[in-house]
């Protein structure tokens, strides 16, 4: 019996020494550049029960892997291709086990989870997301999140490795991916910790009206305003959405918040011009669309518009002019220099839009009207509607 | 009768040429309002004309300013619009190579251009009867450059360009960091703010004269520019100019307005990189809004209170205490996004050894971070009071009103309104902008750009080993980009005149150039006062001198040189009745500023302020000058900062080559030695209040005055000054220069430095303003006196060593100096000192001839219309009368000298002042690098025989 216990007391602290001396080995392997031995004792290293939890053991494992991937020979390199996560993970495993709080005042150490981290962190962003290896990516950004209990230098954070950018990267993985799922889980949490990065509003509005979810997105647009009030492609597609909805208030009042952010934008002025037009306020329409104008001078469709709002001012001053008695001299009178007022402010602006595109019917008949009303026959030839062939 | 009518026929023809520009809006002056009346024209190829009257002197600014810059190149051709502002003085269809420069110099003018982010702005600055050369010198270059590009002159800008990179970034201290790093960190990839306006090399080097074709084509049009002249002229005239000169210049492709994303960081983001520095930099930027962004007036406030001056509280926390000899804020905006930056340079940690530099360096960075953002919260909690925002909106006001007094100022104002606004301004406007801004504004701005948001953090690492060297790493070198579409199909069509443009204007008739008219007094206790009406803007300048210095200091006195200076910094502290930070709050109440300031020779202190605020000023001024507080916290605080900025300088290149010029030539003396850490360390506050009292004294003092008050008026003010009793100041004999019997040459190592700083010349002649010192000047122009120097067109032009080098004599009333000094490409050292070498002794033995004498005589002769515009200049014109007791019309004498000076008198000042045997050189530099250029060059046949002969000695200050 005593001879059993002995042989396997002995078995077992043979068995302990083996893996001590597999991290000597380590140790042995690294002085001496033999990588894939080193790796090999390394990975032996890690799994033995009596080693798993050695801060030590830990500590050469993440010097051996970061002697690989920091190698500038690619064949070195190639030993294994996982060094990155390897080094990290070596490191943060060194720290998590170290109860004694010794590995923590080692300069080494501190220095390589942040080499290895920083490593990490670069091969996610330049190497696995380029290529679409999400899977990878995603597994070295929770290695890295398991870092960050152990910043205690900073060098972490100096390396912009931090809770939020790897929340955020992680989020970007997931979107990209087309994990709608999680994206929208990484979303929520970033807006919940006011994350600044306008992406993430305009991505799930995206997605979204992807989905045909008009008032999700019209939810998510409204938060990133309250964050982001100069976005304006938030801004611009919500009033695209008004528009679909025909929801015509509600737009003017956002078309008028968006120009205080955005004043040089004509297409805001542009569509504001028209909406007031199209809901009879007309003095509104026409700065608005001189706004546009000033910012846009060869903005066709506005000089077509504010061409025909002058036309059709001219055109009703002209029916109440045939709408008179014939006594109404001085009426007549009045309403006749109105009519010319407006023609002759509508030509200017219609012939700008006739010159951007002259197979706009449109344009020709209204010039044509107008001169042949002011008497400019010359001038009105010019636009003469050619009669259609039958 | 026929003759008759063909002649009215093409006088007829002749007035309708030239295609008529349209008046668009006359900014008219105004009673209640600072408005700089202008008028805004438009001819139909799209050039925007402004034109600002102001008869007050003789002179003229031509601007254009071109709406391009570093804004619309793309990634892998960073570079290219500075590159081309180069190119543009490479002369013209019709004007020759360096000939723009030389035709502005003669006419007395000065010019020069500059390349920003979004703009690149050519000017030039002349006698009013200029006017018309100087608008066929723009309009040639806008329409007839691509006529005369060469390679040969292409590659002499790419080496310009280059070397200006080496010299005024890679080897100034911190350049690096504001024009680079800091960018790479800030701006997204792509966007046209994160590469350096300067470019990356490896993108200089990829140019080609396609790339430079392409770009003048598709940006530089009259469509796309603005014309401004501003100063001595008649619209009327100009406009028939304009019209002639570049009214058939063809447009360029359509601009439009470039937009980009607003910049956000949601989380700090760190970045650092090694420079040649003292002290640890800690950078911090917010991005924030463009120009005119309805919130950047608030943020520049914002700047101001959280950053500016004494009672910020960067300076409680950092300076103060002394962990840092400055920490600062300020908030600027471009027209793409704006930049709130904090910076802190801290005092180094101490480090035991080399080896754990830059941990400590890391710790301390990262220790400064944390207080750096635990100061933002501060700042939050009190420091947005009523109070500091009414200092910040006097401040604005003050610079405001006080900046526009020169003909470029207010040509640059009313272009800078045209190209941002598309419309006019006025000085009060841009005010009221700023006094509209209230403190829930400040905390709204704070809240969305600073608090809560994050920021691009540069941590700058001083170089320890003297081995590493400043690195410029363009972030996509290697990679390949697309072809750009804005430069698709272009193609040169050249522009046809209706006119001979190749004949140039003739200057009209040169107008008087009057001197300033100006009072006089003495006051009884020895003070002098001149002093000179300017009501142009509504400030006042006043300008103490003291004569003094450390020239008061004998021999036993110099362990302590430094005292004079450092008395000044204390002078610029607490006075007696207020603390630093009470006094400073008075003066930005005011928007008032007092400076303090020491040299060799003498004290200054520089007074500027509105004229409304004269009086509370001139209070203050009494209680510095006459109370002041020599407190012994202030005095350590003083001393510290003093002993770290000479430390700092040891960085510099250029401080260090003059400092140990003047070593090399005046030994261990007063005029040879420089306040050192050990000099310093040895001055105790007894010695600063012994300085004070023995020789800040009004019998040796000179007070200038420009400003819209009279001599009555000012007297009334100034009685403190009547009061101030007088001492008896007596100056140390001035020390003789070591005695040169053969040239000497010297080098201070620094290794690996991108640029070498050559600084060479010799004792020479005292300052007299009429005798053999004035014309030296006259012979000296030609040699190294300005741009088409003898000197600046081979080492520049020619051969491409350098981005500029000259020459000169300097002189006071103690002593004087010849110097030639430049910085140089490193691998042309030895190449420069052959070719510097060489210029000075044909000047030696064949003198000036004539051509170079006539160039001389214009130029020198027309400048006289531009020394007096400006309140500084006036100020200096009366200065130099004051210190030196000149007559009124010495100027005038001057003149005469020069229109009657004959080649022969000319070359006897050469003869007697250009000495190739006693010039002693200096070079900073790698020592290795140039004693293996030196050591080739002395075996080479064509240059052995000038650099054989050199041989570098070590030189150090003790």
């Amino acid at each position: 019996m005593k001879k059993v216990s002995l042989l396997i007391l002995l078995s077992i602290s043979l068995g302990a020494f083996a893996q001590n001396f597999q991290v000597q080995n380590m140790i042995n392997y690294l002085r001496n550049k033999e990588y894939d031995k080193a790796k090999a004792a390394a990975d032996a290293a890690a799994v033995h029960e009596s080693t798993m939890k050695s801060s030590k053991m830990w500590m050469n494992r993440g010097m051996v892997y970061k002697a690989i991937f920091s190698d500038t020979s690619a064949k070195v390199r190639a030993v294994d291709n996982e060094a990155e996560e390897k080094a990290a993970d070596a490191y943060i495993n060194c720290l998590r086990y170290d109860k004694e709080n010794i590995y923590k005042e080692e300069d080494n150490v501190k220095a390589g989870l942040v080499a290895s981290c920083g490593a990490l962190k670069n091969k996610c962003q330049n190497f696995y997301k380029p290529n679409k290896n999400w899977d990878a990516a995603l597994n070295g950004y929770t290695i890295l999140e398991g870092a960050l209990p152990y910043d205690y230098t900073q060098g972490l954070k100096r390396k912009n490795i931090t809770k939020e950018y790897l929340l955020f990267d992680k989020y970007d993985v997931y979107y990209r991916s087309g994990n709608q799922a999680k994206a929208r889980e990484f979303a929520d949490i970033l807006i919940g910790m006011n994350y600044r990065e306008p992406r993430i509003y305009v991505d799930m509005m995206n997605m979204a009206l992807q989905n045909k979810d008009t008032a999700t997105a019209l939810a998510y647009i409204e938060k990133g305003k309250v964050m982001f009030e100069d976005n304006m492609t938030l801004i611009g597609t919500e009033i695209d959405i008004y528009i679909a909805q025909k929801k015509t208030d509600v737009l003017i009042a956002k078309l008028n918040a968006a120009i205080e952010i955005s004043p040089d934008n004509e297409n805001l002025h542009a569509v504001l011009g028209q909406l007031y037009y199209k809901t009879g306020k007309t003095a509104e329409a026409e700065k608005e669309f001189l706004k546009a104008l000033e910012l846009k001078p060869e903005f066709e469709a506005i000089n077509y518009n504010l061409g025909a709002l002058y036309f059709n001012q001219a055109a009703e001053y002209n029916k109440k002019l045939n709408d008179l008695p014939p006594n109404q001299t001085s009426k007549a009178k009045e309403y006749e220099e109105k009519v010319k007022e407006y023609f002759n402010k509508a030509i200017p602006y219609l012939e700008k839009a006739y010159d951007a595109n002259q197979n706009e019917k449109a344009y020709s008949q209204r010039l044509y009207q107008a001169y042949m009303r002011l008497g400019e026959v010359e001038k009105a030839k010019k636009y003469k509607p050619t009669p259609s062939k039958q | 009768m026929k003759k008759l009518l063909l002649s009215a026929l093409s006088l007829m023809l002749g007035l309708g040429a030239y295609a008529q520009a349209t008046l668009i809006e006359k900014v008219q002056a105004q009673a209640d309002k600072v408005v700089i009346p202008y008028e805004r024209w438009k001819l139909p190829n799209g050039l925007t004309i402004l034109l600002h009257e102001d008869h007050s002197d003789p002179i003229v600014n031509v601007m254009v300013t071109y709406k391009v810059g570093s804004n619309r190149e793309s990634l892998g051709k960073s570079g290219f619009a500075h590159f081309f502002e180069h190119m543009m003085f490479q002369g013209s269809k019709h004007v020759g190579d360096e000939e723009h420069f030389k035709m502005v110099s003669a006419a007395g003018g000065n010019m020069n251009g500059f390349t920003e982010r979004d703009r690149t702005v050519y000017f030039e600055t002349l006698p009013s009867n200029y006017l018309e050369m100087g608008l066929w010198l723009e309009a040639d270059r806008m329409g007839f450059l691509l006529d005369s590009l060469t390679t040969k002159k292409f590659e002499n800008q790419r080496d310009a360009v280059k070397n200006e990179k080496s010299q005024n970034v890679e080897n100034q201290p911190y350049a690096m960091a504001y024009v680079e790093e800091i960018n790479k960190a800030l701006y997204p990839a792509g966007h046209p703010y994160s590469w350096p306006v300067i470019g990356y090399v490896d993108d200089l080097n990829r140019a080609n004269l396609e790339d430079v074709k392409n770009f003048f084509l598709r940006w530089y049009g009259p469509n796309n520019a603005i014309l401004t002249i501003s100063g001595d002229f008649k619209p009327e005239d100009a406009l028939k100019m304009i019209e002639k000169y570049f009214g058939d210049i063809k447009p360029c492709p359509e601009v439009k307005k470039l937009r980009t994303p607003p910049v956000i960081i949601p989380s700090d983001k760190y970045t650092a990189y090694n420079d040649k520095t003292y002290f640890p930099l800690n950078l911090r930027v917010y991005p924030t809004v463009p120009q005119y962004h309805r919130d950047e007036a608030a943020l520049d406030l914002l700047g101001l209170m959280m950053g500016n001056g004494n009672n910020s509280v960067f300076y409680k926390n950092f300076v103060k205490t002394k962990e840092a000899v400055q920490a600062n804020a300020y908030h600027n905006s471009d027209e793409l996004s704006g930049e709130f930056t904090i910076q802190v340079f801290a005092y180094p940690p101490d480090i035991a050894s080399p080896s754990e530099a830059y941990a400590a360096y890391e710790k301390m960075l990262t220790d400064v971070d944390t207080k750096v953002k635990a100061s933002i919260d501060e700042f939050a909690g009190s420091g947005i009071t009523d109070e500091a925002l009414l200092r910040a909106k006097s401040q604005v006001e003050s610079y405001a009103l006080g900046e526009l007094t020169t003909v470029f100022a207010k040509g640059a104002a009313v272009s800078e309104w045209e190209r941002l606004l598309g419309k006019s301004s006025s000085v009060s406007e841009e005010i009221e902008r700023y006094n509209r801004v209230t403190k829930e504004d400040i905390t709204r701005v704070f809240n969305k750009y600073i608090k809560g948001t994050g920021a691009a953090v540069l941590n700058t690492y001083p170089i320890t080993n003297p081995k590493d060297s400043v690195k410029s790493v363009n972030p996509y070198a290697g990679a390949t980009f697309p072809a750009n579409p804005e430069y698709a199909n272009l193609k040169y069509t050249p522009n046809a005149d209706k006119f001979d443009r190749s004949a140039r204007p003739k200057p009209g008739e040169a107008k008087q150039v009057q001197v300033p008219e100006y009072y006089s007094t003495a006051l009884p206790n020895g003070l002098k006062m001149l002093g000179t009406r300017y009501n142009e803007a509504p400030i006042v300048t006043l300008v103490l001198e003291m004569e003094g210095g450390s020239l008061v200091l004998g021999p036993d006195k110099l362990k302590k040189l430094g005292v004079a200076e450092l008395t000044a910094y204390m002078m610029n502290e607490g006075t007696k009745n207020y603390s630093t930070e009470q006094i400073s709050a008075e003066l930005e109440k005011l928007g008032s500023s007092i400076d303090f300031s020491a040299s060799k020779t003498s004290t200054s202190i520089r007074v500027q302020c509105l004229r409304k605020n004269l009086d509370a000023t001139l209070k203050l001024l009494e209680e510095k000058l006459l109370n002041p507080g020599f407190k012994e916290e202030d005095f350590k605080l003083a001393k510290k900062q003093y002993k770290g900025s000479i430390k700092d300088e040891e960085t510099s290149a250029n401080t260090m080559a003059n400092k140990l010029f003047n070593f090399s030539i005046y030994g261990n003396s007063v005029l040879g030695l420089e306040p050192s850490m050990k000099s310093v360390d040895n001055i105790e506050l007894s010695d600063i209040k012994e300085y004070y009292n023995n020789y800040y004294s009004p019998s040796v003092c000179n007070v200038v005055v420009v400003g819209d008050v009279s001599e009555a008026e000012l007297l009334a003010k100034v009685e403190f000054l009547k009061k101030w009793p007088a001492k008896e100041v007596k100056l140390q004999p001035i020390p003789e220069p070591l005695p040169v019997t053969e040239p000497k040459f010297f080098i201070y190592n620094k290794s690996f430095a991108p640029s070498s700083v050559i600084q060479m010349g010799y004792a020479s002649i005292k300052f007299d303003a009429t005798g053999d010192y004035y014309k030296n000047r006259i012979a000296n122009f030609v040699f190294g006196g300005n741009f088409n120097s003898r000197l600046n067109l081979n080492l520049r032009e020619d051969k491409g060593y350098t981005y500029g080098i000259r020459s000169s004599f300097y002189g006071d009333k103690y002593s004087g100096s010849f110097e030639i000094s430049s910085s140089v490409k490193r691998k042309a050292t030895a190449a420069s000192l052959y070719e510097i070498m060489k210029e000075f002794k044909r000047y030696e033995t064949e003198g000036i001839n004539d051509a170079e004498l006539a160039f001389t005589k214009n130029s020198l002769l027309n400048q006289e219309a531009l020394r007096y515009e400006s309140p500084f200049q006036k100020a200096g014109f009366l200065s130099t009368i004051v210190r030196y007791n000149l007559e009124k019309n010495y100027t005038a004498q001057q003149n005469e000298i020069l229109k009657n000076i004959t080649k022969d008198e000319v070359n006897q000042q050469v003869k007697k002042y250009f000495d190739s045997n006693k010039i002693t050189t200096l070079v900073v530099g790698d020592k290795f690098m140039i004693d293996a250029q030196l050591e080739k060059a002395a075996k080479d046949e064509k240059t052995k025989d000038v650099l054989n002969k050199v041989k570098l000695k070590k030189i150090a200050l003790d």
